[in-house]
């Protein structure tokens, strides 16, 4: 492929959640002020010889998870409360906390319903309106400080934290363990 | 063999026990065999050597003449964090005599009572320790749940369970001519690295299969 300016274009995103919630179908959640910033997290450990001082020959990788950080200046607030709620894994109502504990996927497959017992990691879906690559963060969810959403008679700009997970229904993954467990991929939610 | 660094990769944790406390019927696969679950960090196994001093009067009273070979345990640390809490039960159950969880058999009664593995009546665990990338595994054939078994913590967050394993070089009483009946020690194994499901805890090539079968 040859070389060329990156220019992702005008980017809208789109989230899809538990089948049985109220992003259970791929929705617009909205457009940006701003660029969306992707950022990847992987872990390491070296490997220290003594014949080698300080410095690693060798080093082992640990996994990695995504961080999606991005500015909404256009959106649907109803789909963005529904994506607090799910980030916050049992939550029955808007601003209402689940069970302290509550685990996000369940053991189950991604959309996988089940009400509070179901999956509530988010496919967080960056699309181009200019036909470059689409980043699809499958099992995402607004984390820590979640968003930021300033009240004024000012446009509010509201600052997301998204981070994306390797999780998978069995740890074992049939002796695989994470290998081959997919953290973001080129492919749409449909 | 060249030297490497040796990474084992991420263990499941197996076991396989007597019918009465392990039933078949439940097992993981067609060899009784359940899974236990995954550890949170590295498993530990930490072989003891036993040997005793032979003084002689000629080297005085401090240095050994001799050394006997007195045999061996191992202790095998682990903390659980995806785990069958039923199977962990059944391991409770066995190292508290073979009754039904949580109830303690009465004291004194042994763990092997001179019988096979995985007999009824024979409560010592087998733990098997199978790398998903390949490593070789390891077999401690007869074990149990020993000293502070296990620590589990109740809570909001994941629990974390704490077990030490004690393997011991268990044999079944000899049924040999001449010696029908005695514990011998000769040639009983510890550890090794198959996956041999027999009970009679000798590697005679018999009842074997391959990893395929744990994962």
């Amino acid at each position: 492929m040859p070389r060329a300016y990156y220019i992702n274009g005008e980017t809208m995103i789109k989230v899809k959640g538990r089948s049985d919630s109220e992003i259970g179908s791929l929705t617009d959640l909205g457009l940006c002020s701003d660029s969306i910033s992707v950022r990847i997290e992987s872990d390491r450990k070296p490997i220290i010889v003594d014949a080698y001082g300080t410095k690693p020959p060798e080093s082992q990788f640990f996994g990695a998870m995504a961080a999606v950080s991005h500015t909404l200046v256009h959106f649907d607030p109803v789909i963005l409360n529904v994506c607090l709620r799910e980030s916050w894994g049992s939550s029955p109502a808007l601003g209402a906390m689940g069970h302290a504990g509550s685990l996000m996927g369940n053991g189950l497959a991604r959309f996988g319903p089940g009400g509070v017992f179901g999956n509530h990691f988010i496919g967080l879906n960056i699309i181009s309106a200019l036909g470059a690559p689409v980043w699809r963060f499958l099992n995402s969810y607004l984390a820590d400080n979640p968003i930021e959403w300033p009240l004024g008679t000012e446009k509010s700009l509201v600052r997301c934290d998204w981070q994306a997970v390797p999780y998978s229904i069995d740890p074992w993954n049939n002796g695989n363990g994470s290998y081959g467990v997919q953290i973001w991929d080129q492919t749409a939610d449909t | 063999m060249t030297r490497s660094y040796y990474i084992n990769g991420a263990p499941m944790v197996y076991v396989k026990g007597n019918p009465d406390t392990f039933p078949p019927e439940l097992a993981d696969n067609q060899n009784g065999v359940f899974q236990l679950g995954l550890a949170s960090e590295s498993i530990k196994v930490t072989p003891r050597f036993s040997h005793f001093d032979v003084l002689a009067d000629d080297y005085g009273p401090e240095v050994p003449a001799e050394i006997l070979w007195n045999l061996a345990d191992c202790y095998i640390q682990m903390t659980l964090v995806h785990f069958d809490y039923q199977v962990l039960d059944a391991c409770i159950a066995a190292a508290m005599g073979g009754g039904t969880y949580p109830i303690l058999m009465g004291a004194g009664k042994p763990l092997g009572a001179g019988l096979p593995l995985y007999q009824s009546g024979n409560n010592y665990v087998t733990l098997f320790l199978v790398s998903g990338i390949g490593s070789r595994p390891w077999r401690f054939p007869a074990c149990y749940l020993t000293g502070r078994p296990l620590e589990y913590p109740l809570g909001t967050e994941k629990s974390l369970v704490g077990l030490q394993w004690r393997a011991i070089p268990y044999s079944p009483l000899s049924d040999e001519p001449g010696t029908e009946g005695e514990a011998l020690s000769n040639g009983s194994i510890l550890w090794d690295h198959t996956l041999d499901t027999g009970g009679d805890n000798v590697d005679d090539g018999g009842s074997e299969f391959d990893e395929a079968d744990f994962v």
